[in-house]
C-alpha cells in the first residue's frame, strides 16, 4: 500500500460532480418525473393500530369517473419467503404484507388498498369511497406488554426463533440471540465496583427530506420500468419481483437522485403498488408519500430497552459485563437486535460477558435501517454505564476506555479477531484534543462516549470506459447519497493517473450497470470503490497491451505512470510515453474500444471506531439542554475526500444529538403517532447546533488498496451517550431514558 | 385513513376595505375563512380538518398594516407582520415585552409572513382536534386528549372544561399582560375588547378560542400608555429553540416605585385554553421588591389549582420556575 504522502488525487477536496445540479435545482429527484398520460396513485391506510379486515369493498371507488385502477391485498400474489438483504432485516413475505395488508392491519397507517386516478383529488376521493369493515383488536404498544407471557399476539403464527428448544406456542418475541464468553458470575465476583442501569429509547425517524416517491409504467408485454428514489435500485427490483411474482428481467429500476435515506430507503413501500396499479390501468402511475405517510408508515429506527451491568477492578479493568437488549421490530420481525447485540461490547476487550437480544413485534410501523442500525440504542446504554463506572472509580472516562480498548489482534465480542483498527488512536487523539483540555463552561457538563460499526462489503460492479479523447466514464450502480461519485472519481484518478476533472461517473440503472447491492452498511466507497479501482487496473493492463502493440514490444516491457504508458527500464529509451488520449487515437488499430470492468464481493470492510465528546448546558429551571460544543473523532482508514468524511461525521453527530435531545415517536394509547410532521417531530435545526468539530484519524484498512474504511454510520452511534453523560455531569443525576427533552430533564431534576 | 396532500378547490376573495371583508364573511357564513398571514391556514385545509370553501384574504387591505402612536399609546394594525412588531423601534422602546414575544414566534421565515392578528386568532395545536376528530371542540362529545389512551404532554393543566386544549399564541400572553385592547369591526360597527376577554376558555365557548364571530374582523391592537416602558420579563420554554410552540411561556410586566412593585401582570402561555393570568401571584407581589426572596415566596401560588394530566406534570414546576425568573430583578 502506498504511503499517504504519495497520493495525488486522494485526500483532495474537489467539488462533487452532482453538486451544481443539486444546488441549482436541475437534479431530478423521485417526485420530479412526469410522463404523458400519467395517473396519480394513492394508498388507503388503516385507521387502527391492530384490526382484522372483515370486508373490503372497492366497487364504489372503481365506479368513479377518473379512477383507472383499484387494488387491495387480494390482488397481490403470495410472496416467497427470503431475506430482504441490504441493511434491513426481515423476510420478503413480510415486506409484501407491509406493502399491502392481507387479513390483518398491524399498525396505524398500514396500507390496505390503493387507487390510481387522473388527479390527486380524484384519487383521494376514491380512497374515501372504499368501504372497509374492521374487527378492532387490542394493540400491543410497548416491549413490556409485548413480552408478557399472556400478551395479545401481533402475529398468531410467530414462533420465537433461536430458542434452545423449538417454541411450542406463538409469541411476540420473533427471535432471540445470545453472545457469551467466559463466566460472568466469576467475573462480577472479581469486581471492586459494579454499575447497572436500564435505558429506554423511543422510535425515531431517519428524517430524510425527500419523501418516498416513484413512477411506474408497465408495457403491453408486462415489462415494467420504475423510477424511484432509493439507496438500492437492484435490491428494490429483487423485492418487487418477489412480491409480484415477476421475473427480474421484466423489471427495470432507475434510481433518481436521492434526498437522503440514512438506511430508510432500502426497502419497497410504493414500488410494487405502483407496478400493480400501472398493470391494471395500462398507464404510468406516479406515487408520492406525504410527510405524514412517511412518518406513519415508512420504517423508523427501533425503540429499545437495554439493561446493562458492568463490573470492574479499582484500576478500571472490566471483569464482567452483561447486556439485555430488547428492540421493537414494529409489525413484522427484523429489528436490528443482532447488530445491536454484536456492537454493544465491541470496543472492549472483555474476558467475561453475556449479551441477550430480543426482536419483538409491536403494533407500530415495521422498522427499517437507520445509520448503524441497532448500535446507537445498545451502545448508548453501555457508554452511559461506563461513564457511571468512571465516576465510581474516579477515573477519566477516556482512561477507563483506554484501559479496556480493543486493538489489533483482540478477539471482538462478536467473534473475529480485529485486524488493524484505530480505536486507541481515537481515544488518544480525544485526550490530547484542545477542546478536551479546555475547562467545562459554567452550568454545562461534559460527556464522552465511543462509537463502533462493523461496516459492510458486499457485491459491487463497475465498468470504466475510455472515451475517444482519453477522458473517462465510470458506470457503477450504487446510488450516491453521500458524495460517492466524487470518491469513485478520486480513486479512479489516483489509479489511472488522470485528473479528476476528466472523469465522469454514472450511477447506472439496472440495465446499464452490473449488480450493486444497496448503498448501505457504509460500503459504497469501500466496495464499489474497490470495483472501480479494479476496473481501472483492468484499463491499465489493456493500455499497456495497446502501447506494447504500438511500440512493437511485449506487454511486460510497458509500465504505467502518471496516466501514461512508458517503456520499462531497459527497454528502448527512445519511445515517447503514450497518454490515454494518444492510446485512444490509435485504439481502432490496436484492438478497438477500451473498456475495463470488475465485479466482486468485497471482503474485509474494516471496523469503524469513533470517540466523541461534547459540552452541554442544562437549564436547571426549565430542563432545556443546549449543545455548546461537540467534537467528533473517527478512524476513516483513509479519507478519500476528507470534506465528505467530515460531512458524514457532522451529519451523524447532529442526527445522534437530535435523537438524544428531542426526536421521538410520540404514540398515544391507541397506537396512533401524534407527531407525524417536522413541526412536532423535532429534528434539530441549524440554530440548535454548534459547529461540529471533526478530526479524522487514518489507520489504513489492510483489506483496501487505499486503506478505506466505511465512515457513514459510526458517526451516529456515540452522540446519544455523549449527550446523556454530559447531562449527568451537569445535573448530578443520570437520566436513563431518551429523549433529554425539557419535560423529561425537568422531571428528573424535580425528582432529585 | 386517507392521507391528503393537496388543497381543496377554494374560492378566493381579496377585498380592499374592512367593510367589504366583513360583508363577504357574513354572506359566506360558515364556509368562509378569514386569511391573515396564511401560516396556519393551509395545513387545516389540506388535511380537510376544516371545511372552508372560500378564503377572504385580508392582505389586500392596506389600512390593516402599520404601527402608529395614538393619544393613549400605540396602535398596531392586525396585519402587521410579527417581524415588524418584533423590530419596530417604538414597540421595542415602550413595549419591549411584546417585541420579545413576537420575536419568539416560530421561525424567522414564519415571522416574515405571519401577522400579529393571525397569531392571536390562530386555533389550538391539540393534535386530536387537528386530526379532524369529532371532539368537544369540533362539536362532538368526547375529549381524546383527556382519555386513558390520550397523549397529552402539551395540553392544559388549568382552566380546562371537558376540552384540555391550550392557547398556542406567544403574543397573546404579552398582550394580556399589557392590558391591550383588541379592535374588532363588523360591518360598520366597531367594538373594543380587552385582550383578557378576547380569549375565551371552553367553559365559556368550547368551539371558539376567541370572541371573533362571523363578520368580525380584528383590525388593530391598542397598547395603553399605562404600561409603556414598564419593567418586563418574557420567556418561552419549548422543546426546540425555534420553530416550535411553547411548553410553557411567561409574559410579565411590572410598574415599580422605588424598589417596590406597585402593579404587576404575570401571564402564562400553553397551560390553559387562554393566556393564563396569575392573579394570586400578582396580588402577592404588590409592595415587594423584585428579588430572589419574593420569587421564592410567591412562586408556589403560580400553579395553584393545577390539574395535570397523565403526561404533563412537568408544567406545574415549570410555571413556578418561570415565575421565579420573572420576579428576580
Amino acid at each position: 500500500m502506498a504511503e499517504a504522502t504519495e497520493f495525488k488525487a486522494i485526500g483532495t477536496r474537489p467539488v462533487r460532480p452532482d453538486g451544481v445540479d443539486k444546488v441549482t435545482g436541475r437534479a431530478q429527484f423521485g417526485a420530479d418525473l412526469n410522463l404523458p398520460n400519467m395517473l396519480y396513485g394513492k394508498v388507503l391506510r388503516s385507521p387502527h393500530a391492530h384490526a382484522r379486515i372483515r370486508r373490503i369493498d372497492l366497487d364504489a371507488a372503481r365506479a368513479m369517473p377518473g379512477v383507472h385502477a383499484v387494488v387491495s391485498g387480494a390482488d397481490f400474489p403470495g410472496a416467497q419467503h427470503g431475506e430482504i438483504g441490504g441493511e434491513g432485516g426481515g423476510d420478503v413475505a413480510d415486506v409484501a404484507k407491509n406493502v399491502m395488508a392481507r387479513d390483518k392491519v398491524l399498525y396505524h397507517g398500514h396500507p390496505l388498498a390503493a387507487v390510481a386516478a387522473t388527479s390527486q383529488a380524484i384519487a383521494e376521493a376514491a380512497l374515501a369511497a372504499i368501504e372497509v369493515e374492521y374487527e378492532v383488536l387490542t394493540p400491543v404498544l410497548d416491549l413490556e406488554a409485548a413480552m408478557a407471557p399472556d400478551a395479545v399476539l401481533v402475529n398468531e403464527n410467530c414462533f420465537t426463533k433461536n430458542l434452545p428448544e423449538p417454541a411450542e406456542k406463538p409469541s411476540n418475541i420473533a427471535s432471540v440471540m445470545t453472545l457469551a464468553r467466559g463466566n460472568v458470575d466469576e467475573g462480577f465476583e472479581l469486581a471492586d465496583v459494579i454499575v447497572e442501569g436500564e435505558y429506554r429509547i423511543p422510535m425515531a425517524h431517519q428524517g430524510y427530506i425527500e419523501p418516498h416517491a416513484c413512477t411506474a409504467t408497465v408495457n403491453e408485454s408486462g415489462q415494467a420500468t420504475v423510477w424511484t428514489c432509493t439507496q438500492g435500485h437492484f435490491a428494490l427490483r429483487t423485492q418487487t419481483a418477489n412480491i409480484l411474482d415477476m421475473s427480474v428481467a421484466d423489471l427495470k429500476f432507475i434510481a433518481s437522485e436521492i434526498g437522503g435515506g440514512f438506511g430508510g430507503k432500502t426497502v419497497v413501500y410504493l414500488e410494487p403498488v405502483a407496478v400493480m396499479l400501472s398493470t391494471q390501468a395500462r398507464r404510468p402511475v406516479k406515487m408520492v408519500m406525504s410527510r405524514e405517510e412517511v412518518f406513519r408508515a415508512s420504517g423508523p429506527a427501533a425503540g429499545s430497552c437495554a439493561k446493562i451491568r458492568v463490573g470492574a477492578k479499582k484500576d478500571g479493568t472490566i471483569t464482567a459485563a452483561t447486556a439485555w437488549l430488547a428492540y421493537e421490530a414494529g409489525a413484522f420481525e427484523g429489528a436490528p437486535m443482532g447488530p445491536g447485540a454484536m456492537c454493544v461490547f465491541a470496543p472492549y476487550d472483555l474476558e467475561n460477558f453475556r449479551v441477550e437480544g430480543f426482536d419483538v413485534l409491536v403494533n407500530k410501523p415495521k422498522v427499517a435501517a437507520y445509520r448503524a442500525p441497532g448500535a446507537p440504542q445498545s451502545m448508548h446504554a453501555m457508554e452511559s454505564a461506563l461513564d457511571d463506572l468512571a465516576r465510581e472509580l474516579n477515573m477519566d472516562p477516556i482512561d477507563l476506555r483506554l484501559k479496556n480498548a480493543v486493538a489489533e489482534g483482540s478477539q471482538a465480542a462478536y467473534g473475529p479477531k480485529f485486524p488493524a483498527i484505530g480505536f486507541r488512536e481515537c481515544l488518544e487523539a480525544a485526550k490530547a484534543h484542545p477542546n478536551y483540555q479546555k475547562p467545562v463552561p459554567e452550568g454545562a457538563g461534559r460527556g464522552v462516549a465511543a462509537g463502533f460499526w462493523f461496516n459492510a462489503g458486499m457485491e459491487s460492479s463497475a465498468e470504466v470506459h475510455i472515451n475517444e479523447d482519453g477522458t473517462v466514464q465510470i458506470i457503477e450502480g450504487s446510488p450516491d447519497i453521500g458524495g460517492s461519485r466524487a470518491s469513485m472519481a478520486l480513486m479512479a484518478a489516483e489509479t489511472l493517473g488522470v485528473p479528476y476533472e476528466k472523469i465522469r461517473v454514472l450511477v447506472g440503472d439496472t440495465e446499464a450497470s452490473g449488480f450493486n447491492n444497496v448503498t448501505g452498511g457504509s460500503r459504497t466507497t469501500f466496495a464499489t470503490g474497490m470495483a472501480v479501482i479494479q476496473a481501472c487496473e483492468d484499463i491499465i493492463a489493456q493500455c499497456k497491451d495497446r502501447a506494447a502493440k504500438t511500440w512493437g514490444v511485449d506487454a511486460d516491457q510497458v509500465e504505467w505512470e502518471d496516466g501514461q504508458a512508458i517503456p520499462a527500464p531497459g527497454v528502448n529509451a527512445e519511445l515517447k510515453p503514450l497518454t490515454l488520449a494518444e492510446i485512444m487515437k490509435t485504439a481502432a488499430r490496436t484492438g478497438g474500444p477500451i473498456l475495463g470492468r470488475a465485479a466482486l464481493n468485497a471482503r474485509g470492510p474494516g471496523a469503524g471506531f469513533s470517540v466523541n465528546f461534547g459540552d452541554l448546558k442544562v437549564d436547571r429551571e426549565t430542563g432545556k439542554v443546549d449543545v455548546l460544543s461537540f467534537t467528533a473523532i473517527q478512524d476513516a482508514g483513509k479519507a478519500i475526500h476528507p470534506a465528505y468524511v467530515e460531512g458524514q461525521m457532522q451529519g451523524g453527530a447532529v442526527q445522534g444529538l437530535g435523537w438524544a435531545l428531542n426526536e421521538e415517536y410520540i404514540f398515544d394509547g391507541n397506537g396512533v403517532l401524534e407527531n407525524p410532521g417536522f413541526l412536532d417531530y423535532r429534528i434539530p435545526v441549524a440554530s440548535d447546533m454548534p459547529m461540529i468539530d471533526t478530526q479524522i484519524i487514518e489507520v489504513p484498512n489492510p483489506s483496501h488498496p487505499f486503506g478505506v474504511r466505511g465512515v457513514g454510520e459510526t458517526p451516529i452511534v456515540a452522540p446519544l451517550a455523549v449527550a446523556a453523560n454530559a447531562v449527568r455531569d451537569a445535573i448530578g443525576r443520570r437520566v436513563h431514558d431518551l429523549p433529554l427533552s425539557p419535560p423529561n430533564v425537568l422531571a428528573a431534576i424535580e425528582e432529585g | 385513513m386517507a392521507a391528503h396532500d393537496v388543497m381543496p378547490d377554494i374560492e378566493l376573495f381579496q377585498p380592499v376595505t374592512v367593510e367589504d371583508a366583513s360583508a363577504i364573511a357574513r354572506r359566506l357564513e360558515g364556509r368562509g375563512w378569514v386569511l391573515a398571514g396564511g401560516q396556519d391556514t393551509y395545513g387545516w385545509l389540506k388535511d380537510r380538518a376544516k371545511t372552508a370553501t372560500a378564503m377572504i384574504d385580508l392582505g389586500t387591505i392596506e389600512a390593516l398594516s402599520g404601527i402608529e402612536e395614538t393619544a393613549d399609546g400605540v396602535r398596531i394594525g392586525a396585519m402587521t407582520t410579527l417581524r415588524t412588531v418584533s423590530r419596530d423601534p417604538l414597540i421595542r422602546e415602550r413595549y419591549a415585552l411584546l417585541a420579545e414575544a413576537a420575536g419568539k414566534v416560530a421561525s424567522p421565515q414564519i415571522r416574515n409572513q405571519g401577522t400579529l392578528g393571525g397569531n392571536v386568532a390562530q386555533d389550538t395545536r391539540c393534535w386530536y382536534y387537528r386530526r379532524g376528530l369529532s371532539c368537544y371542540r369540533a362539536g362532538g362529545n368526547i375529549c381524546y386528549a383527556d382519555s386513558p389512551e390520550g397523549m397529552n404532554r402539551e395540553h392544559a393543566i388549568l382552566g380546562a372544561s371537558r376540552c384540555v386544549a391550550v392557547s398556542p399564541s406567544d403574543t397573546g400572553t404579552a398582550l394580556v399582560a399589557l392590558d391591550a385592547v383588541m379592535v374588532i369591526q363588523n360591518g360598520g360597527s366597531v367594538r373594543r375588547v380587552p385582550a383578557a376577554k378576547f380569549f375565551v376558555g371552553p367553559a365559556v365557548n368550547i368551539t371558539h378560542m376567541t370572541v371573533l364571530r362571523e363578520g368580525d374582523i380584528l383590525t388593530a391592537i391598542e397598547l395603553p400608555a399605562a404600561w409603556a416602558g414598564a419593567e418586563h420579563y418574557f420567556e418561552k420554554v419549548a422543546d426546540r429553540d425555534v420553530w416550535d410552540f411553547a411548553l410553557v411561556s411567561i409574559a410579565a410586566a411590572f410598574r415599580t416605585s422605588g424598589n417596590a412593585i406597585e402593579d404587576a401582570r404575570l401571564v402564562c402561555g400553553a397551560v390553559s385554553c387562554v393566556p393564563h393570568r396569575l392573579n394570586a401571584v400578582e396580588r402577592a407581589v404588590i409592595g415587594r421588591p423584585r428579588s430572589e426572596e419574593t420569587a421564592e415566596s410567591v412562586a408556589g401560588l403560580a400553579s395553584q389549582g393545577a390539574k395535570p394530566l397523565n403526561f404533563n406534570h412537568f408544567k406545574a414546576p415549570l410555571m413556578e420556575n418561570l415565575v421565579k425568573r420573572a420576579l428576580r430583578s
